[in-house]
């Protein structure tokens, strides 16, 4: 709660500081001074910034996030049209590739030193060091001048008018967006899988004879998942911020195109409204990951349980 | 489970053939050698006390039995044979069978033996289903683990894990070769004396082999009835206790021997050996981690050393019951006053 309440505020705050006034946007060319200070006053822009702040915090614990200053439209119902189309985006992009990566990470660990392993370890470097804008462009070049008709490069199908266009849509925005993950679970899984195996734990059911596919099963994906739950959870938290590239780059309508049309714009109430749906969006990812962190390590729920770490 | 008990042959019996037989066993980790030509054998119903200071590898030599060692390391031996096979050689599953039902391994460190996501109990179960578990807990003091179904190894005492996994290596498992490494280190002496007298009473009943490494040498005077001493991976004198205690050949078993506080009556007689205090022999670990390759690698450390020592390394000489690695194990002790 104290971290939705900083980030609106933070966000107020540099909304108000930055240089310019939707009013200019909202005006254009028939700007004149009666008509900035009609519009402001209906805006309630007169007031000084404080008293802005408190009046919208006032409106947002009732419940109500505002309305666009330029469409009018209500900033709840904003969110509830893009919103679904980024979580879609995100979840697909992040089960799919973080599903890769756990089964590449494992592979790679359990064939140590094979060519799979020196595969997925260049594979990851490479991945994480191109940037999505850049692997974005790449995509669109790619698909839309030379592999024309195969993947749509821009554009977004609603799910309305079927599933499979709906669905060739999202492959390439989903492939920029989650490769990172990918890169990033298969490299931790990788890592902590051999590090189990080298555990005195290991060694033991190894030496009472059991299997080796028990032994992984029982034994060495179930503690290797611990460090996993973890660096999973952060990725999630990536996946929110990278959207807002790659959702701009192939023109997918979902939050990350409205957050920055509406910071370009200086509409206020959308700008505020689209920070605070992904603060949201992150503190249940935490949440998230500290339920599973719970559900998967004895330890810690030891602490919790002890009343030693809950937040 | 006991289909087994038959073959194990009460100790009285004339000796069989031996169970165990490692032939000049080396073992590498990532090319620095840990275990450096070791022979020995072990035969039913034996014990087998395995001496010497840390990191001359004796739980190396022990995992390396069972193959069961880290990536890194390289394993390397004229022969390991087990109940008359090789085990070099042994398809993976068969060597896993093997694991499953012959061969029992208590490991060195209890804290970390067992897998810290899993409720204990439940991990008991994996190896031993059988409904005398309660039996075999309540004879190492611990039935009340029974009553904390949930609980996971962290919530454990150092020596209530290193009980549990006596139970399931040993008492529970039954098996024909027994490898405990240090098994009671963290037990007090109640419930050393206890845990000792079930591995006796095991021993007693089916006869298993036992490979008993450890540090405390009141210990294999009470339980072994032969010792290895091993000194920067090499066995550098094995033989019968009773010979061992009482006329050591290499200098190392001297020294430690001398170290031995002199309350028994063994002791007594130790102490007053001549020539070697332990101050003289001061066991000064760097010195023996440097132990060079060419010469013999207990002499930098060695009261009794020759110019050839630092050259030569000893080869393993049969001296009646006992085998020992030292260019003087030949000479009399008086020899060695003089020198
Ligand atoms: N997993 C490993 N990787 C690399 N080196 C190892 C490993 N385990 C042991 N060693 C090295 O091998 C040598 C023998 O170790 P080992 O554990 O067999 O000694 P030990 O006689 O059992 O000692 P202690 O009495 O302390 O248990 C040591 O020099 C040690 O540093
Ligand atoms: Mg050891």
């Amino acid at each position: 709660m104290t971290t939705v309440l900083a980030v609106i505020s933070l966000v107020f705050v540099l909304l108000r500081l930055s240089p310019g006034s939707p009013l200019y946007t909202l005006l254009g060319f028939s700007y004149s001074e009666e008509g900035r200070a009609a519009v402001a006053e209906r805006l309630g822009l007169n007031a000084s910034i404080p008293e802005q702040y408190v009046r919208y915090l006032r409106q947002l614990a009732g419940g109500d996030l505002g309305a666009s200053v330029f469409s009018g439209q209500p900033v709840g119902e904003l969110l509830a049209q893009r919103l679904p189309v980024s979580l879609e985006l995100g979840l697909v992009a992040g089960a799919v590739w973080m599903a890769l990566g756990i089964l590449a990470g494992a592979l790679a660990a359990l064939r140590h030193g094979s060519p799979f392993d020196g595969l997925v370890r260049v594979t990851s470097v490479v991945a994480l060091s191109v940037p999505s804008f850049w692997l974005g462009l790449v995509c669109v070049l790619v698909f839309g001048v030379y592999i024309t008709g195969v993947l749509p490069v821009s554009g977004y199908v609603p799910i309305s008018e079927g599933l499979p266009e709906h669905l060739r849509g999202l492959v390439l925005p989903a492939f920029v967006l989650g490769l990172p993950a990918f890169a990033v679970v298969a490299r931790t899984f990788r890592g902590s899988v051999l590090e189990v195996l080298d555990r005195d734990y290991v060694s033991f059911a190894t030496s009472m004879g059991m299997s080796r596919r028990t032994l992984l099963a029982r034994v060495a994906m179930r503690n290797a998942a611990i460090p996993l739950v973890t660096v999973m959870g952060l990725m999630l938290g990536m996946l929110v911020s990278g959207a807002i590239l790659v959702e701009n780059v192939f023109g997918v309508p979902g939050l990350g195109q409205l957050m920055v049309d509406s910071f370009r714009r200086q509409d206020y109430p959308v700008a505020a409204g689209c920070c605070l749906a992904v603060a949201v969006l992150y503190l249940l990812t935490n949440l998230l990951v500290d339920l599973a962190q719970l559900a998967i390590d004895p330890r810690i729920r030891e602490g919790v349980l002890n009343g030693g770490r809950v937040r | 489970m006991n289909d087994r008990q038959a073959t194990g042959s009460p100790v009285t019996d004339p000796p069989p053939a031996d169970l165990l037989t490692v032939s000049d066993l080396h073992v590498d980790y990532a090319g620095r050698p840990a275990v450096r030509g070791v022979s020995l054998s072990l035969r039913r119903g034996e014990i087998l006390g395995l001496v010497g200071e840390s990191g001359s590898g004796k739980s190396t030599l022990c995992s390396a039995i069972t193959g069961v060692l880290p990536a890194g390391a390289r394993v390397r031996a004229a022969g390991l044979r087990f109940d008359g096979r090789e085990l070099t050689e042994l398809p993976p599953e068969d060597m896993r069978r093997i694991r499953a039902s012959r061969i029992g391994v208590v490991p060195q460190r209890p804290m970390t033996s067992l897998s810290p996501s899993t409720p204990v109990l439940r991990q008991m179960r994996w190896y031993h289903d059988g409904h005398d578990l309660a039996d075999l807990l309540a004879q190492v003091g611990l039935r009340a683990v029974l009553d904390r179904p949930r609980d996971h190894p962290h919530r454990f005492s150092g020596g209530q894990l290193q009980r549990l996994l006596i139970v399931l290596a040993a008492l529970a498992r039954q098996p024909d070769l027994l490898i405990a490494d240090e098994p009671t280190t963290t037990l007090d002496a109640t419930v050393q004396a206890q845990v000792l007298r079930l591995l006796l009473d095991l021993r007693d009943r089916l006869g298993p082999a036992i490979l008993y490494v450890t540090h405390d040498l009141a210990v294999v005077a009470q339980i072994c009835d032969r010792v290895g001493v091993m000194y920067a991976g090499r066995l550098v004198e094995s033989g019968p206790v009773s010979q061992i205690f009482t006329a050591p050949r290499h200098p190392y078993t001297r020294a430690l021997l001398a170290a031995l506080p002199a309350r028994t009556e063994r002791g007594r007689r130790l102490g007053a050996m001549p020539g070697h205090t332990v101050a003289e022999v001061t066991l000064s670990r760097e010195r023996g981690a440097r132990a060079g390759s060419a010469g013999c690698a207990f002499a930098p450390r060695c009261p009794v050393v020759l110019a050839r020592c630092h050259e030569e390394e000893p080869t393993p000489i049969t001296m009646g019951t006992d085998v020992v690695r030292c260019h003087r194990a030949g000479e009399t002790p008086e020899a060695e006053e003089d020198a």
